[in-house]
Order: C-alpha cells, then sequence, then structure tokens
C-alpha cells in the first residue's frame, strides 16, 4: 500500500460523504487535518477481520468488496465505490478488531482518516454518530443474514438493499410473534434468542418445534396467503429481524435457489395428508422383500415406496408433523433418517399423491431458457393422442380369444409355430431371394407387404395388452402419435407395475411373441405356398418381423427390450436413473478420481447408449449404399450420390444424439432436483 | 438412547435449512459441528441402510411400435 503526505484536497472529498452532510465546516478541516491518501493494488487487504485497527476509510476511486469469513471461503458482503465509508464500525462500536475484511476489487484510491480524530469528531456530534450508528447497525444486520440465515446466498446488491429494509423487533419471554389463524404478511429471522412453535389442536396446545438463532418462522402464510397455521412464542427474550412480503419475493427474485429452500422450510415444516383414492398394494418378491407400490387409479400414476416410505405413507393423516414421522420411523426400525422422510413427502408432493403446502408459481420464477427448448423439442417430436377406457375392449378380447394363448397347450403351439417356421424361412431363403431378382416381382411384394406390417404393428400392441390382462392388470389407454419422425402405436400397461417380475416381463414380451408366431406363420406360408410371389411375400413378411423384434429387443430405446431389461433386472425407471447418474455424478467421480466401481451398470447403458448412435450412423451408409444409391446417382450431379448418404447418415446420427442429450440433461434436472431434498444412504 | 437428542436434531433438520445442506453433504460432519453428542445406538440408526431409490414415482409404461422398425 503507497501512503502519501495528503494536500488541502481532502476537505472537499469529506464534504461528499453523506454520513459527514451534518458536519460542521470546522470539523471537516480537523478531519482533513488527520487524512492521508493512499492507493490500493487490485486484490490488496486494506481491512483484516479480526485485525487491530481503528481507522476510518473514505472511496476515493475504484471499487472495494466487503467480506466476512464463512466455513467455506470469504463471504461477500457488500461492494463500495467512491465517496462510500468504511472502518467507521470499530470506532462507534468501541473495538479494536476489525469486524468485515475489505479487499480492493480494483487499483483504489482511499483518504485515511485517523481513528482518534475521527471518534473526536462524532463525538463532538451526537446527530453524526447517532446516523453511523444506524448505519453500523445495517451492517451488522446484513452480516447476520449473510452469515447465518438461509438467505446467505443473496448477491451483494439485493442483500443490502434487504438489510436496508428489514427492522428488527424484541420480543420479551412468553410473548407470542405471531397467532395461529391470523393473517400474516410478514416473517421473521431470529437473531437472538429462543422460540416454540406451537399448535392448538381440539382445545389443547401442542408443541411442534423450538427455534433458534438463524431459523426463519412465518413464511407459510407470507408465501401461499393462508392464515398462519400454528403460533410462535419466544421462551426467552429474543431479537428477530423483520422481513415483508414484498422483500422476501424480490429476494427470491434474485436467488433462484431462494424460493426452493423456502418451498423445503415449508414442507418440512408441514403436516401432510394423504389424497383421496389412492391405493396401496402389497407383494412379497420370490427373495421374501415386500415391495408397495401406490396406485391413483383416478390420474394412472403409480409410486413405489420402500418399507420405510410404506410406514410413512400410512401415517400421512394431516395431523402427523414430519418430526412426528421422523421420530416414529426411529423409534419403530431404529432407522434415523429425516432426510429420507422429508424426500418421501417432497417426492410424493411432486407427484400429487398428497397435499403439501406448494409456492405460487410466480414466486418460483419461470423455467430455464434451456428447460423451455428442451420441453418444447419434446412437445414437437413425441406427440401422441390417446383413447382413455379400453379396459373392456381388452378384457373382452382376452376372454374369448386371447386366453387360451396363455394356457400350456396355447405356449407350446406358440413355441412349435415360431420354431418350425423359423427353421422354414431359412430354407426357403435361396428361393426367396432368387425370386425377389425380379423388379416385377419386388413391386408386387412391396406393394402387398405395406398392410400385413400395418396389420402385425396393431396386432403386436394388441398382443402386449392380452399378456397384461393374462398377468391380471388393467389396459386404460391406446394411442397413436410419432415418436422422432416415426409414426406409432401404443398401448398403456403402468398397471402392470402391480405384477410381479414374470408377470411384467410376460406382458414386455407379448408383442414380440405375437411377431414370432406371425413370422412363423409367415415361414410356413413361404414354405408351402405353390404361387412363388405369394411365397416371396410370405418370407420377406417373415423377414421384417424378425428384424422387428431384434429391433424391439434393443434396451437402449425404450422398446419392448428396456422394459424387459428393467424387469429383469427389478430396477424401475432404469433409464432416467442411469441417464441421470450420468448427467449428475460422472463427471465430478472423474475428476475427483473416485471409484466407478458400484456404478458398473450406469457406466455400461451409457456406454451402449454412446455406442447404438456409432451403429445408427454405420447401419444407415451401409443401408443407403445397398439399396438408395443407385436411384440416387441417377438424379444428382455425377459423383454425389456417396456425400448424399453421408449427409443422410450423419443426420440421423445427429438427431439420435441430440435426443440423447436431452434425455441425459432432463433426467440430470430431475435428480438434482430431488438429491436437494434426499441423500443416498448405504 | 435418548428420545430428546434425536428429537432435538430432527427440529434442527427440519427448521434450519443451512444444517439440512450441511447434513445432505455430510451427516456425520453436520451433526459434530452442531454440537450434537449421539451415543453408539443412534449413531448406528443415523447409518442404517435406507435406499432413497426405493421411493420412486414409477414411469408409465407405454409399450409402443412405430412405423420406422
Amino acid at each position: 500500500m503507497d501512503v502519501r503526505s495528503t494536500p488541502s484536497f481532502a476537505a472537499p472529498i469529506l464534504a461528499h460523504v453523506w454520513q459527514f452532510r451534518a458536519f460542521s465546516a470546522g470539523t471537516l478541516d480537523a478531519l482533513a487535518a488527520n487524512a492521508a491518501r493512499e492507493t490500493a493494488a487490485r486484490g490488496a487487504v486494506v481491512l483484516r477481520e479480526g485485525a487491530a485497527g481503528t481507522d476510518a476509510f473514505v472511496v476515493i476511486d475504484g471499487r472495494l468488496e466487503v467480506q466476512i469469513a464463512g466455513k467455506s471461503g470469504p463471504l461477500p458482503l457488500a461492494v463500495l465505490g467512491p465517496g462510500d465509508l468504511f472502518g467507521e464500525v470499530a470506532i462507534l462500536a468501541g473495538v479494536e478488531g476489525r469486524t468485515a475484511s475489505v479487499v480492493a476489487l480494483t487499483p483504489a484510491t482511499l483518504l485515511r482518516i485517523d481513528g482518534a480524530a475521527f471518534a473526536q469528531a462524532i463525538q463532538d456530534d451526537p446527530h453524526v454518530r447517532t446516523e453511523l450508528e444506524a448505519v453500523a447497525e445495517r451492517m451488522a444486520l446484513g452480516r447476520f443474514i449473510k452469515s447465518a440465515t438461509l438467505l446467505g446466498d443473496l448477491p451483494p446488491g439485493a442483500l443490502a438493499q434487504l438489510a436496508e429494509r428489514v427492522r428488527v423487533r424484541r420480543v420479551a419471554a412468553g410473548e407470542a410473534v405471531i397467532r395461529q389463524g391470523e393473517p400474516g404478511e410478514e416473517c421473521f429471522l431470529i437473531r437472538t434468542g429462543q422460540l416454540d412453535v406451537i399448535v392448538s389442536e381440539d382445545g389443547a396446545e401442542r408443541r411442534l418445534a423450538t427455534l433458534h438463532t438463524g431459523m426463519l418462522f412465518g413464511e407459510a402464510a407470507l408465501l401461499t396467503g393462508a392464515p398462519r397455521n400454528a403460533t410462535v412464542r419466544a421462551n426467552a427474550e429474543s431479537e428477530l429481524v423483520v422481513l415483508r412480503r414484498d422483500d422476501v419475493l424480490a429476494a427470491m427474485s434474485s436467488e433462484r435457489e431462494l424460493a426452493e429452500h423456502l418451498e423445503a422450510l415449508m414442507q418440512a415444516r408441514s403436516r401432510p395428508r394423504r389424497r383421496e383414492g389412492v391405493q396401496l398394494h402389497e407383494r412379497v418378491t420370490s427373495d421374501g422383500a415386500t415391495i408397495v407400490t401406490l396406485k391413483d387409479p383416478a390420474r394412472g400414476k403409480y409410486f413405489r415406496l420402500s418399507r420405510e416410505g410404506a410406514f410413512v405413507w400410512n401415517r400421512l393423516d394431516g395431523y402427523h408433523t414430519l418430526r412426528d414421522l421422523t421420530m416414529d420411523l426411529f423409534l419403530e426400525y431404529k432407522v434415523l433418517a429425516p432426510d429420507v422422510v422429508m424426500g418421501v413427502i417432497r417426492h410424493l408432493a411432486a407427484e400429487d399423491f398428497i397435499e403439501l403446502e406448494h409456492l405460487d408459481a410466480t414466486a418460483t420464477g419461470a423455467p430455464s431458457r434451456r428447460a423451455r427448448m428442451f420441453g418444447a423439442l419434446r412437445a414437437v417430436m413425441e406427440w401422441s393422442y390417446s383413447l382413455d377406457g379400453c379396459d373392456a375392449f381388452f378384457s373382452g378380447l382376452y376372454e374369448h380369444f386371447g386366453r387360451h394363448a396363455y394356457t400350456r397347450a396355447g405356449l407350446a403351439a406358440t413355441i412349435v409355430i415360431a420354431a418350425g417356421g423359423f427353421a422354414a424361412f431359412v430354407a426357403m431363403a435361396q428361393r426367396s431371394a432368387g425370386t425377389l431378382l425380379h423388379a416385377a416381382t419386388v413391386a408386387r411384394v412391396g406393394a402387398a407387404l405395406i398392410p400385413l406390417v400395418v396389420l402385425a404393428i396393431l396386432l403386436h400392441e394388441i398382443g402386449h395388452g392380452m399378456a397384461a390382462k393374462a398377468s391380471g392388470a388393467r389396459v386404460d389407454r391406446v394411442g397413436l402419435g410419432w415418436f422422432w419422425f416415426r409414426a406409432m402405436l401404443f398401448v398403456d400397461t403402468s398397471d402392470a407395475w402391480l405384477a410381479n417380475r414374470r408377470q411384467r416381463m410376460l406382458v414386455d414380451a407379448g408383442g414380440i411373441l405375437v411377431n414370432l408366431v406371425l413370422a412363423g406363420v409367415a415361414g410356413y406360408v413361404a414354405l408351402l405356398a405353390p404361387n412363388l410371389t405369394v411365397a416371396a411375400v410370405a418370407w420377406v413378411f417373415a423377414l421384417w418381423s424378425y428384424v422387428a423384434v431384434l429391433r424391439n429387443l434393443n434396451p437402449l430405446l425404450e422398446y419392448d427390450g428396456y422394459y424387459l431389461l428393467m424387469d429383469a433386472l427389478e430396477r424401475p425407471n432404469l433409464r432416467g436413473l442411469s441417464l441421470g447418474w450420468i448427467a449428475t455424478e460422472l463427471w465430478p467421480a472423474l475428476r475427483s478420481g473416485k471409484s466407478l466401481r458400484g456404478h458398473r451398470f450406469e457406466l455400461f447403458y451409457a456406454l451402449g447408449a454412446v455406442a447404438y448412435i456409432g451403429v445408427v450412423v454405420v447401419w444407415a451408409l451401409f443401408a443407403y449404399r445397398f439399396t438408395a444409391q443407385g436411384w440416387v446417382a441417377r438424379i444428382v450431379p455425377p459423383g454425389s450420390a456417396p456425400a448424399f448418404g453421408r449427409l443422410f447418415a450423419f443426420t440421423l446420427g445427429g438427431l439420435a444424439l441430440f435426443r440423447l442429450c436431452s434425455d441425459v440433461w432432463t433426467e440430470g434436472a430431475r435428480l438434482r432436483a430431488r438429491e436437494r431434498a434426499v441423500i443416498h444412504k448405504g | 438412547m435418548s428420545r430428546d437428542a434425536v428429537a432435538e436434531l430432527v427440529d434442527r433438520y427440519l427448521n434450519d435449512e443451512a444444517f439440512r445442506m450441511a447434513f445432505a453433504r455430510d451427516p456425520d460432519a453436520a451433526i459434530v459441528a452442531a454440537g450434537f453428542e449421539l451415543d453408539s445406538e443412534e449413531l448406528a440408526a443415523l447409518h442404517a441402510h435406507v435406499s432413497a431409490h426405493d421411493n420412486q414415482a414409477l414411469k408409465p409404461r407405454v409399450t409402443k411400435y412405430s412405423f420406422g422398425s
């Protein structure tokens, strides 16, 4: 730091410090006579928290940051610029140690005022002292909010603004700060003291919690508009920082995460209640574990619960608080898991299985641009239209036809047809290929194939529906739409979540079994049909069916193979959890050198998904070369047909990559939202 | 086992956002830093295996077949 003797230029600088506006000209001259100009390089620490010193400073030019020590590094409190005063708190409080650090953000020029002269000046002018004390109190409030409360992540500007607007309220022991049933426009931070949260029920009072320094209360009524849900009474003399609704909302708009913190706090203190009509289903797995699944028939939604989750669910009666639930779980199972209880509650609330207070959408802010972009893209690429109330149709179909396929004899017939038909298909390969060498036959085969393929897809979906009925599940919805440039049919077999593993795998395989039977029948036709064209049509249809089976068995897309793998492993939402892990944990694990041994499966799945994109590109290149390139070469400039093939292949690969990235991002965002309330033990 | 100590810890978890975040990062460190003293039985309860992933919304099972197959 460079210190030089000061000419008489100090007086006009001091006259522009607003805290000094009440000083007389004589007092300002006296201060100027004891002031010296100095400079500070970028990054220089002008004041160090805890260090001795009583001199005050005025910023002439440059920018400096006021900081206090936090657990994980310095916490910025405010940014100072020309005309700002700092360092006066030590003099006002009569202490030697600095209460904060001040660091130069840019090269700065300062006016250092001798501490003794400054103390003499404010002693001579009590009005200025009062004003400076008020400023010091605001700074102290800012420090408290920054270092000890959930508002601590606010940016310095918003924090300083908030500290300007709050007021301090002192309450005596026994005094009620808020009362149950009253409207609420303010919430409170506890600066010192201790208060009890009390709820009145049936004429009796029940203490829900005791609150200490740094904790916030009164936020629920303020953010939801509902009356106060409890009384808060001081059990010792306490000092509170009072925040008004508008100020809290302004702070929430400055700091996105604050809204999440406040919602979490509000929900942590709630008394959740189960929604009407939700059913609980239990089943025991082959290894003796009990799996509990909730079903909301009105919305067709399902939720799986652990043993502890089910314990919590059974107590969500609108009376038990999260504290009660956590303590009951602890006493019943010797599991101390407030995080898991809170995670279950928040997740059930997010899926609308329970009634719980939420922040108003305007308070939580608009979704990010990336979220809006992916949302809009998905809406365009994955559109569907569905018909509800189809279960009676599928039940009737199953009773009259489908059930025969799920008897021992039916399954034996399926195997015989599929296996024998495949043998016939292989045997007829050479003859069918010979027939297909004639262009006229190819055109006839192509025309005959289209209705057969449409019929096969329809029967494939009916096959899922029949398998679901055979497993005792409902089929409430069928539909059509498009899925990433492809038209699709679908059936909703979500009710199979209530079935056991074997039954669910049967539902997953129901469509593929239909394809195998159809391919088998086509193989026999190809073998036995006297007409060569009919035989060729049957053989090509069988070929298409086998390719369709293989494609459906791909577990890397959400087709039948994915569901089969998920159910075989008993890992619901396998794709979402794997891609979410890639988005949230892979990079931090690689960077910190953490072992990936416990996450082999997620890694394998992600590598498979990336490798699949490569397969798509290679397949497209080959398919184009052996089918379309010759045709394209006739209509494009000579030599450019291969380039069109590469364009086609890389466009397909790019779309597949984009979809994978979209899924990784979406699942990552979902998992992060969940992680904020839940940790994973064990 | 002291039920009061556990209740106090649960109170703190549910009402103090900063403690909750510290607990999510490292429960043991958060408990020590906050001045709670748990006995061996309570610590065992804290470390009891609970898989949060078992509590999850189940995505719709939509078995679809696209015409590009």
